[in-house]
């Protein structure tokens, strides 16, 4: 392989990895701006007129991804809330997310007072201190300036109302829950046809990051079948030739990966979740690599000294 | 030397290059689209017009055995309805009123769903159907919004497909008021139709005169999202000042809720012109128990959902340059590849006396067929996908014929670049 098609085949590399994690990014980030857009409830969001139509027992057995919210103040701005699974993260531009085993935390606007104490900041709510762990809003002066979120679910009221954001929508729900929901809709997202378009873009996006990959898999193959054949012919085993003519191809693509992993992790600040964009920007490579071994000892086992 | 034999043992280049286009322009398609809308969200709520200093208007007869009492006089209700007329009319310049309010209206034999239904996805309970006293038949509260012209202006309201309210035919006296249905109304009234509901305890006709275009909003008690899809918009008249005797109670009850309303106050305005406009209007009219509340949540809420809608913008462009970048350089990669191949055998076959023009033309079916294909494809894709936009298709289209012709083009000059100062063994 000349130095041409080695510059060319890392820049192929480069490309669709670097595309994985640009558009794993982008659905990062859009699904933050929708949640902010929307009182942080997604566009498939149910309002329940009591807690109690949900079986409480069946809720903790069941295992699902979302939240619960119940307003404390009826402002629709005081919230306490109950992480299930690992939901999309929320807008937030500082700190980190909620987990489904945290208690007594916090998420709070850029405007709400909070009480130092020891470096920590913390909000306090009927005598009982919570931990803030991060700012709401995309940016500090978005709408949710005023918003404060609390988890710790014994807050929550039985007859006061809910609303259940949780994948799958009310069908998810247990006990009642489908046959009394209300939706609550996609508020901000209603302006435009973004519902309908971003989930296109992030498909395009992905299939042309698959098919790209490997068709570049097939095209580096392509450099590599000369030196594997000539290695063949020289007596080399058939499994020695490909080994050696993949190790180098996988060793790029690991220096690729991790150049684009850490660009993604910085680029996308507080909503950054460092195992998916691993994934997003490591598929593509993987796939790359693959093809190409495969493409390479088709070629081989095919063809004879 | 034809076509096929110049394709031979690229056919999955080729392919893959039809793909990665295909999925280019698909994208694409979506984005104009979506441009398209991002504009007229803006242009109906976002406006630079709309950026205005907001505050609220009521009244001050917090309770009901004082306001049923205030509501007996003629002479009261006349004060109110002035109070009405002299800012909705003679409001300085950068001062608007902007009166609207949101009522259970119960209709007869209501034909829509539960979505309908006042209160129906807000934080109050929903009333099931029940026999009205004054229609004397089934009759469901529904959704919907009493406002003024200027309201309707306001908030770039408007009907869809051009039709519109008739405003100057508001004639609450005739019986028949005629009304705009929200866009979730579609396919449960047509346009004609007439509704019996119970307006105020007084039995009135609504004629369905349009539908509002999907996802038509405004602002509403503090939440710049209060769409209006489920809701009747009900228009008030211009003035109800002299409004028969005969009809006090209604009058007296519509003349209040008319005082419900927002003003809009233009921000290069002196803080001061709202209180001298109700001043005023307190004056002429003698009526003075009003309230006003300053309400600041709007330019707040103006300004965050605005930069939502641009940020959906601005990131959706952004991914689509990466696509677009990304799927170019791949093409190219493609192409370039591919007719590293193809060029050794028109060398070939120049050099064993194939003219240039046999040359030429297969080479040009190679273009065609390339971008005849990613056209079938594209056109293939956005056919199954369920929102269609012609304009937006036929650019992708032109942009489809551009590429084609840069790369026909392109070729062209390769293949000349190959036959050049290249000897051959004429016969």
């Amino acid at each position: 392989m000349n130095r041409r098609k080695l510059l060319l085949s890392v820049v192929l590399l480069a490309l669709f990895s670097a595309l994985g994690a640009g558009i794993d990014a982008y659905a990062t980030i859009r699904s933050a701006v929708a949640l902010e857009g929307g009182d942080l409830h997604s566009a498939t969001a149910v309002r329940l007129d009591s807690l109690g139509v949900l079986d409480q027992a069946e809720l903790d057995r069941t295992p699902l991804t979302g939240r619960l919210f119940q307003d404390l103040d009826g402002s629709g701005h005081f919230r306490v809330v109950r992480t299930l699974g690992r939901p999309e993260p929320l807008p937030i531009h500082d700190g980190r997310q909620m987990r489904a085993t945290d208690e007594g935390v916090a998420l709070i606007g850029h405007q709400v007072a909070t009480r130092s104490d020891d470096g920590r900041h913390y909000i306090d709510y009927e005598g009982q201190a919570f931990l803030v762990i991060g700012r709401l809003g995309v940016r500090a002066d978005s709408g949710l300036a005023h918003d404060v979120l609390l988890q710790d679910w014994d807050l929550a009221s039985v007859d006061g109302a809910v609303v259940a954001d949780v994948e799958g929508g009310a069908q998810a729900l247990p006990g009642r829950g489908a046959d009394m929901a209300e939706p609550v809709g996609g508020r901000t997202d209603q302006r435009t046809n973004i519902d309908y378009v971003s989930p296109i873009v992030i498909t395009c996006g992905w299939a042309l990051t698959l098919v790209g990959s490997s068709a570049s898999g097939v095209l580096v193959a392509g450099f590599l079948r000369p030196v594997a054949a000539l290695r063949y012919r020289l007596g080399n085993r058939r499994a020695h030739v490909l080994l050696r003519s993949i190790l180098p191809l996988a060793l790029f693509a690991g220096g690729v990966f991790v150049t684009v992993w850490g660009v993604a992790l910085a680029s996308s600040g507080a909503l950054r979740s460092a195992p998916e964009s691993a994934a997003a920007a490591g598929v593509p490579l993987v796939l790359s690599v693959v093809v190409s071994a495969g493409a390479l000892s088709v070629s081989l086992w095919g063809r004879s000294r | 030397m034809n076509a096929r034999s110049l394709l031979r043992g690229t056919y999955g280049r080729l392919v893959a290059k039809i793909l990665v286009l295909a999925f280019l322009m698909t994208s694409l398609y979506n984005v104009v689209t979506f441009s398209q809308s991002t504009r007229d969200a803006v242009s109906q709520s976002f406006d630079d017009s709309a950026k205005v200093d907001m505050y609220g208007l009521t009244d001050r007869m917090t309770d009901p055995t004082m306001f049923e009492r205030y509501r007996e006089s003629v002479t009261n209700i006349e004060k109110v309805t002035r109070f009405y007329d002299a800012l909705e009319q003679d409001a300085p310049d950068g001062v608007q009123l902007l009166s609207a309010f949101d009522q259970a209206m119960p209709v007869a034999d209501f034909a829509g769903g539960k979505t309908f239904a006042y209160g129906y996805g807000t934080q109050e309970s929903v009333q099931g159907p029940y026999e009205d006293p004054i229609l004397g038949t089934q009759v469901v509260d529904v959704k919907s919004m009493q406002l003024s012209k200027a309201t309707f202006d306001f908030y770039n309201l408007a009907g869809q497909d051009g039709v519109d309210l008739d405003w100057g035919a508001v004639d609450y006296d005739s019986g028949t008021i005629p009304v705009l249905l929200g866009a979730g109304y579609d396919g449960v009234y047509a346009v004609g139709d007439r509704l019996t509901v119970d307006y105020y305890f007084k039995p009135t006709q609504m004629r369905v005169a349009g539908f509002l275009p999907p996802h038509a909003s405004m602002f509403y008690q503090g939440d710049i999202n209060f769409f209006l899809d489920d809701h009747l918009v009900v228009p008030y008249p211009e003035s109800i000042t002299g409004a028969p005797e005969s009809d006090r109670a209604f009058y007296g009850i519509l003349a209040f809720a008319m005082l419900n309303a927002d003003i809009a106050v233009d921000q290069d305005q002196p803080d001061s012109a709202v209180f001298t406009a109700l001043q005023s209007a307190a004056t002429t009219s003698g009526f003075d128990q009003y309230a006003l509340l300053s309400v600041p949540s709007y330019l707040t809420q103006f300004a965050s959902v605005r930069a939502l809608v641009h940020d959906n913008f601005a990131l959706v462009m952004t991914v689509e340059l990466l696509i677009a970048a990304a799927s170019l350089v791949m093409s190219a990669i493609l192409t370039s590849s591919a007719s590293r191949r193809r060029e050794r055998r028109i060398r070939i076959a120049w050099e064993l006396g194939q003219s240039r023009s046999d040359l030429g033309r297969a080479v040009l079916t190679i273009v065609a067929l390339e971008y005849v294909g990613l056209a079938v494809v594209f056109l293939a894709i956005t056919h199954m996908l369920p929102n269609h936009d012609s304009a937006a298709r036929t650019l992708c289209l032109v942009l489809i014929a551009l590429l084609g012709a840069a790369s026909l083009q392109r070729r062209r000059t390769q293949l000349r670049h190959t036959v050049r100062h290249r000897p051959r063994n004429e016969p």
